[in-house]
């Protein structure tokens, strides 16, 4: 076995919070939103009514500025910052909401929170998945390092889409199959079945650990081989790829998921299908 | 208000700190007096408000959707989510963890209505620290696989373990801050943290002692084939 990369003994208390300071300064944060679109999608008002009136807010008749005229500003000003605070106040009840958009002359002012816009539909399967890039079956086996196995099973048949990623050493491929008879589509994934390949091993110890409560872990034969399955757990599998570099390989599901292993090629197949079903298309791949 | 140190590693843009709206006389604006303005429906104090928050918003929204992209959208939904309830914002308490509630409360409705968490890891920069300072002499000595395995390790954990180290840690949020934001009594922070790092021992225990589904190395020449 390759000797293991990072941490070689527990690190003291210290030492953990010293590398997680370390790691966080050196994430790949993304950049902020764009303001100016947070800015846009605000409902627009006078901004008077939170400053003092400006001087060119000026007054009705246009001669200079009496003492009477500059009494009336500032009780303009005291007005407005009235306002302010009753329109805080009186924010919490949605009728309340609407009587002052009335004062303020907003009629139909937005103050309402509100709901997230609807998610624009996909155009394909794995869009969505981060599967990496569409490619056809003869593309994929070109473009990785072993052999890309397929199920024969007839109920799963011909993958209908085929992605590449390139998060394992020696590439990945995954097989996407849609909803049909006899195949569920699974809520998480938002397909049927999604299957994944890779040249790895399964890390067995973490596998447990990360399965925690509420998940089951079984240890079923697939093709005379030891497989794992896992069902209705939200888990993350940790991978090793052929260069020993561990990849996590985040799931979060609820769904089901059978891990086997074929040779050198480690698969994974997602789905809302029973573990015998799942064990039966599983034996199907060559 | 915070100190610009408090400021420094948060991803709060501490050049242009309090710099944008300025009264007649030209002090800086104190953060109530924006959120006063703000609430009455000043665009342009909101629009101050957030530009100091803004980074530290997008950070927290990361730390849990793990995708930039995801986490972009939910901290621009958050922040207009924000502006619409300044009224239930109360006066004289701190803005930035009541902001980050509602960034997280966003980024987590969106994890949960996504199909696309499925392989997403949080990841370190290719070359350079994300902000510009140096790198610490601990960060230099800290090789680039223990960073990574540190990294997968926190990713194995929950949404919310990852928060509170990321509040703690990353963003450096203090011990009240990070309660308000994470909803729960101030004397729960330890506890809570300390559980974190225990799980988070426990992934990092099992890299150095990994058990194997099958035989330690594929044999020479094998295909796959069934």
């Amino acid at each position: 076995m390759p000797e293991r990369p990072g941490f070689r003994r527990p690190l003291r208390e210290d030492e953990l919070e010293r590398a997680l300071r370390d790691v966080g300064a050196r994430i790949a944060y993304p950049e902020p939103p764009d303001l100016a679109a947070v800015i846009r999608r605000l409902p627009s008002r006078p901004r008077s009514l939170a400053a003092p009136p400006g001087p060119e807010r000026g007054l009705r008749e246009g001669h200079s500025e009496s003492r009477r005229a500059r009494l009336r500003r500032s009780v303009l000003a005291v007005a407005a910052a009235l306002t302010v605070v009753v329109t805080a106040a009186l924010l919490a009840s949605p009728a309340a909401r609407e009587a002052v958009a009335g004062w303020l002359g907003l009629p139909g002012a937005r103050i309402e929170l509100t709901p997230s816009p609807p998610v624009a539909p996909t155009r394909t399967l794995g869009e969505g998945l981060r599967l990496g890039e569409r490619v056809t079956i003869a593309e994929a086996r070109k473009r990785v390092d072993f052999h890309v196995l397929l199920p024969r099973d007839t109920v799963l048949g011909r993958p209908d889409e085929v992605y590449v990623g390139s998060e394992f050493a020696g590439g990945q491929v995954f097989l996407v199959y849609r909803e049909r008879p006899g195949l569920p589509r699974a809520a998480e994934i938002g397909v049927a079945v999604l299957v994944s390949e890779f040249v790895g091993r399964v890390d067995r110890e973490l596998l447990h650990k990360m399965v925690g409560p509420g998940g089951e872990l079984e240890v079923v034969d697939v093709n005379g081989r030891p497989g794992f399955w896992v069902e209705a757990a939200e888990h993350v599998v940790f991978s090793l790829d052929r260069n020993g570099r561990v990849v996590p390989d985040t799931l979060r599901v609820a769904g089901n998921v059978l891990l086997w292993q074929q040779g050198n090629v480690t698969l994974r197949l997602e789905s809302a299908l029973t573990k015998q079903d799942a064990l039966s298309i599983a034996s199907s791949f060559a | 208000m915070k100190s610009i140190r408090a400021l420094q590693g948060t991803g709060v843009d501490v050049a242009s700190y309090g710099e944008r709206i300025t009264p007649l006389g030209g002090r800086p604006l104190e953060e109530h007096e924006l959120v006063d303005r703000a609430k009455g429906g000043d665009v342009h104090a909101y629009e101050e408000l957030v530009r100091r928050h803004q980074s530290v918003a997008v950070r927290t929204a990361y730390v849990i959707t793990r995708d930039a992209a995801e986490a972009q959208d939910a901290s621009q939904e958050a922040l207009v989510k924000a502006y619409h309830s300044l009224s239930r914002f109360r006066a004289g308490a701190d803005f930035r963890p009541w902001l980050l509630r509602i960034v997280a409360n966003e980024a987590i409705d969106r994890v949960r209505a996504s199909s696309r968490q499925a392989r997403l890891t949080l990841r370190v920069a290719e070359s350079r620290p994300s902000n510009d300072a140096a790198p610490s002499p601990e960060a230099a000595a800290l090789a680039h696989d223990q960073q990574q395995e540190l990294l997968m390790a926190v990713n194995g954990l929950s949404a919310a373990d990852r928060l509170v180290i990321a509040y703690r840690y990353w963003l450096e949020l203090s011990e009240g801050e990070t309660a308000d934001a994470l909803g729960i009594p101030r004397g729960t922070v330890k506890s809570r943290l300390s559980r974190a790092l225990a799980r988070l021992r426990e992934v990092m225990s099992s890299y150095r002692d990994p058990g194997d589904l099958s035989p330690a190395e594929p044999r020479e020449g094998e295909t796959g084939r069934a």
